[in-house]
Order: structure tokens, then C-alpha cells, then sequence
């Protein structure tokens, strides 16, 4: 899978579709694009923990391109950052 | 409110009042819009008196000239003493002075009916373009009205994520964010935005008081609205800042800190969703009793959730979502732009192989035309086009697209090349088939452009929609119409902003919502935006709702937030996850943790029983409802044992195929169990199988005899207990159902088979190992464990 290319352990790969239902897998095979960019734009923000955000919140990855950016554009990077590594759970109340 | 002076009182009734629909500028645009629709209406009401006036003129000018000239035409030539002889009787008729009085008055008069005319049709023409300038005004003024509600939205969630008891959601507030909010409304000074910035970020120094106190002095007609203030200046928009140390003195840091499970835990109070004014299940009432779901919880919880779904009775109208608060205008924001792809799985064969799904492409419906038997290749090359690209931008499929270009006018594919060319695209875009669908093929290219421009959409966006592999604009022109009418009634208007919506599959989302909406669902703007994949792409949420409320299974998250990635699953792998979670003693993991029915359900149980044999913790103390975090979060488990070898558990149709060795009466019960395979293969509904009376006169006696008979001890909601065995109550009685109707159906009786039905309906799907299921078969008969293993028969 593509995730292997963004810094994805090949092992949290195989974990993740042994662990999530087929159809959340083929969504994110099918969103490649999108899945990507968004991966791509929290790892060039700075975010270190983006693998565990995906783990936790790939539903959100799965949003367009323009509106994910916006969820974290509105935020001080620094302050996010911080924020996120502390608890990636916070992402969902962005 | 002793804390707050008069001054902060003050803004803060304007502020509440702001977040009112009638709100002080609503309020103001509402009737300048009133009164712009009644000088409109007056306007209308003076031209059309114009124009019946101006009609009557007309009218009289031309009566005047037609009878002005019948009478010169006839009387034409004659003189005062044509007729002189009639004076003898008195009458005197004097036919010269008569058209010489015509001819000396005539042109006056029409002269001036031709002015009143003129004056008649210019009045009519500044009663046109003052309702033209008022029409305007007016849509300027319902539009400031619909920015108005939109900034109305805008504060109600901010005030509500200020007054919320969640920790986070008040967290993520930050300085820059609240005075921007603030700042849209044009009416609080800088100081006074610093004010109310303070307190929305710290609610607990008045915020709190004040709505607790805000409705009770509106009724009392305390609340004052009036201001006199103007804006000094506007507040920058600048990239919002958490603010950090003012937030951490709200909550310490190490609260924040660490382990995610502090975020999924509830927080001072019990995560509840309140639906029509009734709870909904919260997991912290289930946490809230550290036994194994005692009798009470039950209840309690089986209440609850039968009044989530029971308590919608009402049918729903055709739900209005623009009237639907549940998403505001920013609702609809979140759903702006998408995705690339919107086809099904089983279009996709790779990630941009794509099997062309003739049903979808309107292009294929058009008959062939005999012009088009000559070489398609070198039509396609005498247009400019590459033929290598068709190729190479095809996975090398570019056979299939000559086929379809072969069948389609030369026209069609000249036009579409034409717009293509126009519209500033990458020219690859030209040569991709994707989603079934090859632009230049498309009969309907030219109509979806048009449309598109004639909604206001730019040239740029539109080239963008064609660039992307599914903007959009490769579905049909129905859908296309219909989605952006989808688009309407959510944004009230298409705006290159929003019309990136149509990358989604918009028709689903609305069904899928309404669905969840008719079922006690209120979803948050965020968890519709965190969860809009789900919403737009997923097929099984009606199904897996059906599912959900068979079970009163509520998936309301302890954080309040609802596990809508269940609906990823697909309806029959949920009923069976389900049956196998109760079926491995987990009943109150479905009940604390739902977002886990959202996981693969093997591997789940597999990691519990694998700290069962270790020795490891599952739960977090000797609370049954808390689960540790290697168990809840896969990855975690992961770091903490590697690669552990995890307990082998058998497979539903291992133990399928054991069943009529181990009841016996083996031709019998083979029956039962291809009746039951023929079920679970058959796509089932998901509802329970209705019965007529008799049949289910037997169903309620099998039903007592699992219990009385069997031996089963109900010990939760969905569980049976019979020895060491848990047992879904709801699949056991699904089985029963399923075998009887079946029985009915082909004029059997049940009669003397009923240990047989009994059996196997415990057993079916049951994943145990097999000397496991024939201790079990042999306790439900009330026999010992020697005298059944190795397979004694009934």
C-alpha cells in the first residue's frame, strides 16, 4: 500500500487492515490522492505523530484536501503542534 | 450575578441577543426586506395602473383615427349643401363644416393622447427600473440576511463549545478564533471584543452565570439590546493562536497530557445525548457500574436505547436539511470540496483502473451512427489527438475507448474536444477514461458545462472539476442536476467555493443522513465533517441501523460522540461481530466501548483472550467497563506484546459443519443447518423474520424451553450463560425464527424436533472449539461430560 512511501512501518500497515473493516480499506486504497495529500500536509506542518493520527482518525484523512487544511490552518502551528503531540485524540475537536 | 459589572452585562445581552433569530441585525435586515417587498409591490400595483391607463389611450387614439377615417372616406368630396334638400324637414346637415372640424381638431387631440401616451409608457418604464433596483436591493438584503444567520451560527456554536462540559472542546477555543467570531458581527468596540474574548475563553468568570441566567431575564424583559457603540476598529484576521498559558491554567497540562484515553473518557459529567428531550444511552452509565451488567443496567440501558429508537416514532417529514440545525451553513462548509472518486468498490480495480460500469455512462446509450464505421484511429488522429495517449494515460485499455468514441456522433466528439481546448485543462484530461466515462464521449459534456457557467461557477473551477478524476463532472447530467440541487437547498447557492461538493456522492449523503436523523441520530458539525466519507460513500448504514436498534445497541462514545465508523461494516459482518463479541463474554465492551464495533472483531477478541491465558490485564482495575489501551487501540497492544502469538479461534463454519455429528439425527439437523446457511447467504433482512400466530406461539415456547430446557442463564442484555459458554441471546432467537419460518413454509412440524431446532440454534456460529461444543450440547441435554464426548448422538 502507498502508506509504506509516507513513513508508514509496513507492520502498522498490515495492522491496520487486519484491524479495520474492508470497506474503510478499500476507501483509503481508493482515496489515494486525497489520503496522501493529507498525510503530506500534517508531516510538512511539522506534526511527528501524523502515523498514530491516521491510525486513530483515518476517516479524517479521508476529508478533501481543502477543508483539512482548514481544520488546522486556524491554529498557531507551534501551539498545534505541541497540542497534537500530546494527545493526538484532540484531533477529532479541531 | 454578583461577578458582573453593568457594562459586561450589557455587551453580553447584545451578544446573546446575536445569537437569537431575531437578533437585532437580523432583525433590522428583516424589515428593510419588508419593506423593500412592499415598495416593490407598490411599484408593481403603479405600473400596472400605467399600464391600464396607457392601454385606454391607446385604445381611444386609435378608435379616434379608425372612426376619423370611415367618416372622411365617406363623406369625402361633399360640401355644407350636399345635403341642403333635408333642411326642408329641418334637418340640417353641413358635412363641409363638419370634416373641416375634424381636420382643425383632430391633430391636437391625438397629439394629446400620443403625449399622455408617451407619459403613460415612461412612467411605466421608471416603475420597470425602480422594481429592478429594488429586486436588486432585495436579493443584496436576503443575502446580508443569509451571511447574518450564517455569523448567527457561527456564535451559537462557539458559545456552546464555550458553555460545554467537555474540557477539550472548550480548549481547543482559541484568543484569535473567539474575536474573529466576534468581529463578523460589526457591532462590539475592540475593547469590548477583548472583554467578551475572556470571557468565552474562560466561561467560568461570568460566561456560565450569565446563561444560566439569560432566558429568565429575557422573559422578564431585563435584557437590553440597545447600543450605541460603532466598531473602532476592525480585528485583523490573523492565523488563530492556542493560547497556550492561559488554557492550561483552564487545565493543567498532564490532564492533556499522555494517554489519549483522558480524551475518550468522559469528562466531569456523563456523556449524554439528549434526543427529543429523551437521554440516549450514555457509555458512562454503564461505566457508572463496575459489575458485569447487573439486572438494573440492563434495564436501564435497554430503556434508553429502546427510547433512542422507539422514541422516533413519529414519522419524520421530508426532512428539510436547510432547515435543520443540526447542520448550519458551516455544516455545509465542512462539506466543501472532496474527494477524488466517488464509483463504488467494485469499479475500482485499482487505485486508477477503472472497469467501465455501462449503466453510469449516458454516452454508451446513444445508437450507433453509420458515419462513424470508418477508422476511428484516424478520425481521432486527424482531430490533432495522440492515439499513444489514450494508452498510456489507460493502463494501456485504450482499445475499449475507440470502441466507445466509434459509436459516438463526430459532432459530439468535436464539440467536446472544442470545450475541452477552450476551458484552460491539462490536456491529458482529454485521453482519460475514468469512472466509465471518457469526456469526449460524453453527450452531455456541453449541457453540464453550460450549467455549470450559468450557475456562476468560474472558468478555473471548472477546469478544475474536469482535471480531478471525479470532480464530478463524470457522472450523469441528472445526477449532476440533481446534486447541485442538493448543493442548493444545503448552501442555498452554488459558489465555486462549495461546488466541489460534488465529488461526493451527495444523493447517498442525504439519504444516509436522514436515515441516521430519523433514528435519534443529532450529529454534530464536526463529527459530520470528521465523518463525511462515511456519510457520503457508505451503502450499509440503513441496514446497519435496522441492526443497531435490533440490538438497542446505542453507539454514542463515552466522549459523547457517536462510533459512525460502525458503518463501515457491512450489515452481515455487524450482526456477526456482534453475536461474537457477546459470544466471548464482551457485552459490556459494546456497551463502554462502541467505537470497537468499528474494528475487526476477531482480532479484537483474539487479543483479550490472549491476556486471559497470559495473565494480563484487560480492564483497568476492577472496573469491567474500563478497558486497558493495549486492548482498545490495536497498535497499542502491538507495542506492548510485538508479535505475539494470539489463540487460534475457530471458524463459524468449522463449527457449522461439527453440528450434526455432535446433536445427531444427523440428516435432520443437516437440514436445519443448510436452512441457516442458506439465511446467512442470502443477503438477510435485517429485521426480525415475522412469524403468523401459530408459528409464533411455538417460537415463544422454544424461546422459554432455551432457558428451562437448555439450561441457559440470561446473565446480560444480549448474553446467555450455559456452563462455561456465553451465548447470544439474539442469535439464538434469530436461529429459532429462521428455522420454524422455514418449517412453516414447507408444511412441517416442529414436533418432536424440538431439541434438534433447540440445539442448533445455540450452536450455530458458535466459535468454539469442538470438544467445547459437545460438552456444551451434552449440558444443555443434561448429561455428563463423558457419556457425550466422542460424539454421542440424542
Amino acid at each position: 500500500m502507498y502508506l509504506k512511501e509516507l513513513g508508514f512501518d509496513e507492520n502498522i500497515i498490515n495492522l491496520m487492515i487486519e484491524n479495520i473493516p474492508e470497506e474503510a480499506v478499500n476507501k483509503i486504497v481508493e482515496y489515494k490522492e486525497t489520503v496522501t495529500n493529507n498525510i503530506n500536509y500534517l508531516k510538512d506542518l511539522g506534526v511527528t505523530n501524523y502515523v498514530d493520527a491516521f491510525v486513530r482518525f483515518y476517516n479524517m484523512f479521508l476529508i478533501d484536501n481543502p477543508t483539512f487544511d482548514e481544520i488546522f490552518s486556524k491554529y498557531d502551528r507551534e501551539d498545534l503542534i505541541a497540542k497534537l503531540e500530546k494527545n493526538i485524540a484532540i484531533m477529532e475537536y479541531l | 450575578m454578583a461577578n458582573l459589572t453593568q457594562h459586561i452585562e450589557e455587551i453580553l445581552d447584545r451578544l446573546f441577543n446575536l445569537k437569537g433569530e431575531d437578533n437585532v441585525i437580523i432583525g433590522e435586515i428583516t424589515t428593510e426586506i419588508e419593506a423593500t417587498v412592499a415598495s416593490i409591490n407598490a411599484t408593481a400595483d403603479e405600473q400596472s395602473a400605467n399600464e391600464i391607463k396607457k392601454n385606454n389611450s391607446e385604445g381611444r387614439l386609435a378608435v379616434f383615427k379608425n372612426q376619423k377615417e370611415t367618416f372622411e372616406n365617406a363623406f369625402s368630396g361633399l360640401d355644407d349643401e350636399t345635403f341642403a334638400a333635408l333642411r326642408d324637414i329641418d334637418v340640417n346637415v353641413e358635412i363641409g363644416t363638419m370634416l373641416q372640424q375634424i381636420s382643425e381638431r383632430a391633430p391636437q387631440f391625438c397629439q394629446e393622447l400620443s403625449t399622455e401616451i408617451e407619459g403613460y409608457k415612461s412612467a411605466i418604464d421608471s416603475n420597470i427600473e425602480r422594481k429592478k433596483e429594488l429586486s436588486e436591493k432585495l436579493a443584496d438584503l436576503e443575502q446580508r440576511k443569509a451571511i447574518s444567520e450564517g455569523h448567527r451560527e457561527r456564535l451559537i456554536s462557539l458559545i456552546e463549545q464555550s458553555l460545554s462540559n467537555d474540557d477539550i472542546e472548550r480548549e481547543s477555543l482559541t484568543t484569535n478564533y473567539v474575536k474573529k467570531i466576534l468581529s463578523l458581527f460589526d457591532t462590539f468596540t475592540t475593547d469590548e471584543i477583548n472583554q467578551l474574548t475572556k470571557l468565552i475563553i474562560f466561561p467560568d468568570e461570568g460566561l456560565y452565570e450569565y446563561a444560566a441566567h439569560y432566558e429568565e431575564r429575557l422573559a422578564a424583559g431585563e435584557v437590553n439590546v440597545q447600543t450605541d457603540k460603532v466598531v473602532e476598529e476592525p480585528v485583523p484576521e490573523e492565523t488563530p493562536e492556542i493560547e497556550e498559558e492561559k488554557v492550561t491554567e483552564v487545565k493543567p497540562a498532564d490532564e492533556m497530557d499522555g494517554e489519549p484515553k483522558d480524551l475518550e473518557e468522559p469528562t466531569e459529567e456523563p456523556a449524554t445525548i439528549t434526543i427529543d428531550g429523551a437521554e440516549m444511552v450514555s457509555s458512562e452509565d454503564v461505566k457508572a457500574d463496575p459489575s458485569v451488567c447487573d439486572t438494573a443496567t440492563i434495564i436501564e440501558s435497554t430503556a434508553k436505547a429502546t427510547e433512542l429508537y422507539e422514541g422516533t416514532d413519529e414519522p419524520i417529514e421530508d426532512i428539510n436539511l436547510a432547515q435543520t440545525a443540526i447542520i448550519g451553513l458551516d455544516g455545509l462548509n465542512s462539506l466543501n470540496g472532496g474527494g477524488e472518486e466517488t464509483a463504488s468498490k467494485e469499479q475500482i480495480t485499482s487505485d486508477d483502473t477503472i472497469v467501465l460500469s455501462p449503466q453510469e455512462v449516458k454516452m454508451e446509450e446513444v445508437p450507433t451512427i453509420p458515419e462513424r464505421k470508418e477508422n476511428i484511429e484516424e478520425y481521432l488522429q486527424s482531430l490533432g489527438l495522440n492515439l499513444d495517449k489514450f494508452a498510456e494515460l489507460n493502463n494501456g485499455e485504450s482499445k475499449e475507448i475507440f470502441t466507445i468514441l466509434s459509436r459516438i456522433s463526430h459532432k459530439i466528439i468535436e464539440e467536446n474536444y472544442e470545450i475541452l481546448r477552450s476551458i484552460n485543462i491539462n490536456p491529458d484530461v482529454i485521453y482519460k477514461k475514468r469512472f466509465g466515462n471518457i469526456f469526449l464521449a460524453d453527450v452531455d459534456l456541453s449541457k453540464k458545462i453550460t450549467l455549470l457557467r450559468a450557475k456562476g461557477i468560474s472558468e478555473n473551477k471548472i477546469a478544475e472539476l474536469l482535471e480531478e478524476s471525479c470532480g464530478g463532472l463524470r457522472k450523469s447530467f441528472s445526477t449532476l442536476e440533481s446534486e447541485i440541487a442538493i448543493i442548493e437547498q444545503f448552501e442555498r447557492k452554488v459558489t465555486d467555493e462549495n461546488i466541489g461538493l460534488l465529488k461526493y456522492n451527495l444523493t447517498l449523503f442525504e439519504d444516509n443522513y436522514n436515515k441516521l436523523v430519523e433514528n435519534g441520530f443529532e450529529l454534530e458539525e464536526k463529527e459530520i465533517r470528521n465523518n463525511k466519507i462515511i456519510l457520503c460513500e457508505s451503502l450499509n448504514i440503513d441496514d446497519d441501523v435496522e441492526i443497531l436498534k435490533n440490538y438497542l445497541i446505542s453507539i454514542v462514545r463515552k466522549n459523547g460522540k457517536y462510533a459512525l465508523g460502525v458503518f463501515w461494516k457491512k450489515p452481515l459482518t455487524l450482526l456477526q461481530d456482534i453475536d461474537e463479541l457477546v459470544e466471548a463474554d464482551l457485552e459490556n465492551l459494546i456497551a463502554s466501548n462502541p467505537e470497537l464495533l468499528a474494528q475487526t472483531t476477531t482480532p479484537l477478541v483474539r487479543r483479550i483472550k490472549f491476556c486471559e491465558q497470559r495473565g494480563e490485564a484487560i480492564y483497568e482495575g476492577n472496573d469491567r467497563t474500563s478497558f486497558c489501551d493495549y486492548i482498545v487501540h490495536y497498535q497499542k497492544f502491538n507495542a506492548k506484546f510485538g508479535d505475539a502469538q494470539l489463540p487460534i479461534i475457530p471458524t463459524r463454519e468449522e463449527t457449522n459443519k461439527l453440528i450434526p455429528s455432535i446433536i445427531g439425527n444427523e440428516d435432520y439437523v443437516d437440514i436445519i443447518v443448510n436452512t441457516l446457511d442458506s439465511y446467512y447467504s442470502n443477503v438477510p433482512s435485517f429485521k426480525d423474520i415475522e412469524l403468523d400466530e401459530e408459528t409464533n406461539a411455538v417460537f415463544e415456547d422454544l424461546k422459554h424451553q432455551v432457558v428451562e430446557t437448555l439450561g441457559a442463564q440470561p446473565t446480560g442484555k444480549y448474553t446467555y450463560r450455559i456452563g462455561d459458554v456465553f451465548i447470544c441471546k439474539n442469535k439464538v432467537e434469530r436461529h429459532i425464527r429462521i428455522i420454524l419460518d422455514a418449517l412453516a413454509k414447507s408444511g412441517q412440524s416442529p414436533e418432536g424436533v424440538e431439541k434438534e431446532i433447540l440445539l442448533a440454534s445455540v450452536l450455530y456460529n458458535l466459535r468454539q472449539d469442538e470438544e467445547t461444543l459437545r460438552k456444551l450440547a451434552s449440558e444443555c441435554l443434561g448429561f455428563n461430560q463423558d457419556e457425550t464426548l466422542g460424539g454421542k448422538a440424542l
